[in-house]
């Protein structure tokens, strides 16, 4: 099960092995993702304090704000309005959107390194999660 | 109570989750999800959409730098999505079908078993030994190159490893999906049980794929949750906040760590979960 003693650590491709960028490129889109999205949430949380937001009967839980800007039009309305929830909508999508980005990214690394095979498995991956998000979740809703 | 109250309450509830996940390997929804059902009253299926979104956040941070280090294998976790995410589809369709029928404390009582049946396997994770040897590919391992390796710094080598049983290790994959999307927890165990038990690769690199994988699971569960109208950001966010810090101090203390003591004093922690979940399922607590 060894290979080598050498110190390198894992930055470096073997044979067979996907060369380090692709690492690379990954581990950035994930951070990147996260820290859009977090930022997104934690400010308009901020936001929706300084307003003293509070939702009526019910406390604290209802109503969703998100079910409102599910609407794209009523969302870049909201955001161009400058209204937290709508902000707060918005770091849900990049949160979401950070893991298929980086299904994309891969997509892309495999298919540039000639690995057919993996390419059309993350193709396959891709496709069913834009199916989850356009196709199954407005059909079961 | 008002806002910031719950939003920092909520917050140190996903400080806590994301650190026990993180150490444990189990994720920080397993931990946050009872916590919101049993202490903030939140309704199970808002509870379950924001359990995905600390699982989101607990991928992207711990994935991140799994991936940066080359100790999450990419190959063999896009391998194994192809079953996670059909399971992950299934499960939230599956549970806007039940809420929708009523049955929503049907799935709360479901998920207390699931958390009770995670005892044992947490306590047996413990005494497994690990893999000392590659294992033999099969031919679909063959065939896509589900092989690597990686340099483990506590033996001060590069180790070799083959992903060995494919075609039961997708079965538990899908069933992992299908866990992940139902109950809104990253299916960590399940994951860890497919690397680990049947594709036979090292403990290290089937935690960190499994991290890695967990964050696109969870994203194609809450894609059905979030246009069903059950991811509510109020709860989710200052839980993903919380749950993203708590993960990165606990991916810093884990080496300081042994994994037995964390995961020892973890049990308990589930198993009251698991008996209060259920409680609540049956209208008793």
């Amino acid at each position: 099960m060894t290979l080598s003693s050498a110190p390198e650590g894992n930055a470096v491709a073997r044979p067979g092995e996907l060369p380090p960028t692709v690492y690379q490129h990954m581990s950035t889109t994930l951070r990147v993702g996260l820290v859009v999205a977090l930022v997104l949430l934690a400010a308009a949380i901020a936001a929706l304090v300084h307003r003293s937001y509070a939702s009526p009967a019910g406390g604290w839980v209802s109503p969703n704000p998100l079910v409102r800007y599910l609407d794209p039009r009523l969302l870049a309305a909201g955001l161009a309005g400058g209204a937290p929830e709508a902000y707060l909508t918005l770091g849900v999508y990049a949160l979401i959107a950070t893991p298929v980005v980086r299904v994309g990214t891969g997509l892309y690394s495999f298919l540039r390194h000639g690995e057919r095979r993996m390419g059309a498995l993350t193709a396959i991956v891709l496709a069913l999660l834009l199916f989850g998000l356009f196709v199954v979740g407005p059909l079961v809703r | 109570m008002d806002l910031l109250t719950f939003a920092l309450l909520v917050a140190l509830t996903g400080i806590f989750a994301g650190l026990v996940g993180s150490l444990t390997g189990l994720g920080g929804a397993v931990v946050a999800i009872p916590v919101l059902v049993v202490a903030f009253v939140v309704p199970f299926p808002e509870a379950i959409g924001a359990g995905l979104l600390t699982v989101l956040a607990t991928s992207s941070t711990t994935g991140a730098a799994y991936v940066r280090d080359h100790l999450s294998d990419l190959r063999i976790g896009m391998f194994l999505e192809i079953a996670t995410v059909p399971g992950a589809l299934f499960g939230a369709t599956a549970t806007v079908f039940l809420v929708h029928a009523r049955l929503a404390d049907a799935l709360l009582l479901a998920l207390g078993a699931v958390l009770l049946a995670l005892v044992p396997g947490t306590i047996a994770r413990n005494r497994q030994p690990p893999y000392t040897t590659a294992a033999e590919p099969d031919d679909i391992s063959r065939r896509l190159g589900l092989s690597g390796s990686y340099y483990d710094e506590v033996r001060h080598e590069r180790l070799s490893y083959n992903a060995a049983r494919t075609r039961p290790a997708l079965g538990v994959g899908f069933f992992a999906g299908v866990v992940s999307g139902m109950f809104g927890i990253g299916g960590g165990v399940f994951k860890v049980l497919s690397l680990e038990h049947y594709l036979r690769l090292p403990m290290k690199v089937a935690t960190a794929t499994s991290n890695f994988m967990i964050g696109v699971t969870g994203a194609a569960g809450a894609s059905v949750l979030l246009v069903a109208g059950y991811v509510n950001p109020v709860i989710g966010a200052p839980l993903a906040l919380g749950t993203a810090f708590g993960a990165l101090g606990g991916s810093r203390i884990l080496p300081r760590l042994r994994n037995r003591t964390v995961r020892w004093l973890f049990v308990p922690v589930l198993a009251v979960l698991g008996v209060e979940v259920i409680l609540r399922g049956l209208g008793i607590a």
